[in-house]
């Protein structure tokens, strides 16, 4: 699924995160279950900033601007890092759009 | 002028990782809060032979009612660790814990800290049920009433004969 910069998304009911020394350990619960014996994921620095971000209220692009802001980077390069990272959690439903807020 | 930055925000599957105790015990608070269950490699040998070391359980939320013989998942009260042990009697809110190869009973728990309860047992792969569901209850009175252990020792040394 294709994110889109204006639409605002939030980590989904079916995963668990935990930050472990300075890393975001995601957990997918597939089917309602939780399987630390299978695949789970972890952000590197700017997915876990982004992953913060992505609070249910920001649109992507706001969730960009920030970052590029803090990173002093330019904003269309943080604009597509940030889609992918979305596009992926979204693939794996571990992300989902927020209906009815822009 | 911007200063080129690596922005690329990346998301890495990992086959396994070792949690500590205190954020294993968060992982598994928080997924069972919201219902749904936890598939995870056991250590130890407090419930061997029922639940060996390296075996994989499955663990579910709560029911309203726990009954003596089903095994929970639960904060100890000695430490703050996750154990998984027999409930070997029900209280009005709690249960009493006890390993099935200990001499000594966890301590009362309840609330928050009765995480969840054992929905499944695998060994090598395939579903193990004695003592988890087939026989549960008896083998939580004879652990109750301290008979457990020397049963256990008395039936090993005639296999081992």
């Amino acid at each position: 699924m294709k994110p889109t910069l204006d639409k605002v998304y939030k980590p989904s009911d079916d995963v668990v995160a935990r930050e472990i020394e300075g890393e975001i350990i995601l957990v997918p619960l597939v089917s309602g279950m939780g399987d630390l014996e299978d695949e789970l994921f972890t952000l590197n620095a700017t997915g876990m900033a982004v992953w913060k971000l992505l609070d249910g209220k920001r649109s992507l692009k706001a969730v960009a601007a920030l970052l590029a802001k803090q990173y002093k980077a330019k904003p269309a390069v943080v604009e597509k890092d940030v889609a992918e990272l979305a596009a992926e959690l979204l693939e794996r439903k571990m992300l989902v759009e927020v209906k009815g807020r822009k | 002028m911007t200063r080129p930055v690596d922005t690329a925000a990346v998301a890495t599957t990992i086959q396994s990782y070792e949690f500590g105790p205190q954020d294993f015990r968060g992982i598994l608070r928080d997924a069972l809060e919201k219902g749904a269950s936890m598939r995870f490699a056991t250590a130890g040998s407090s419930m061997t032979p029922f639940i060996k070391d390296g075996d994989v359980i499955t663990v579910a939320p709560p029911p309203p009612e726990p009954k003596p013989g089903q095994i929970a998942a639960a904060v100890s009260p000695a430490n703050g660790l996750v154990i998984v042990h027999r409930i070997v009697r029900v209280g009005e809110d709690e249960v009493l814990l006890k390993g099935d190869n200990l001499n000594k009973p966890d301590g009362w728990v309840g609330g928050a800290d009765l995480l969840g309860i054992v929905a499944g047992v695998e060994r090598g792969g395939e579903p193990w049920r004695l003592g988890i569901t087939r026989h549960a209850r008896l083998v939580a009175a004879l652990s109750r009433a301290g008979l457990l252990r020397p049963l256990l020792r008395l039936a090993v040394w005639f296999m081992k004969r």
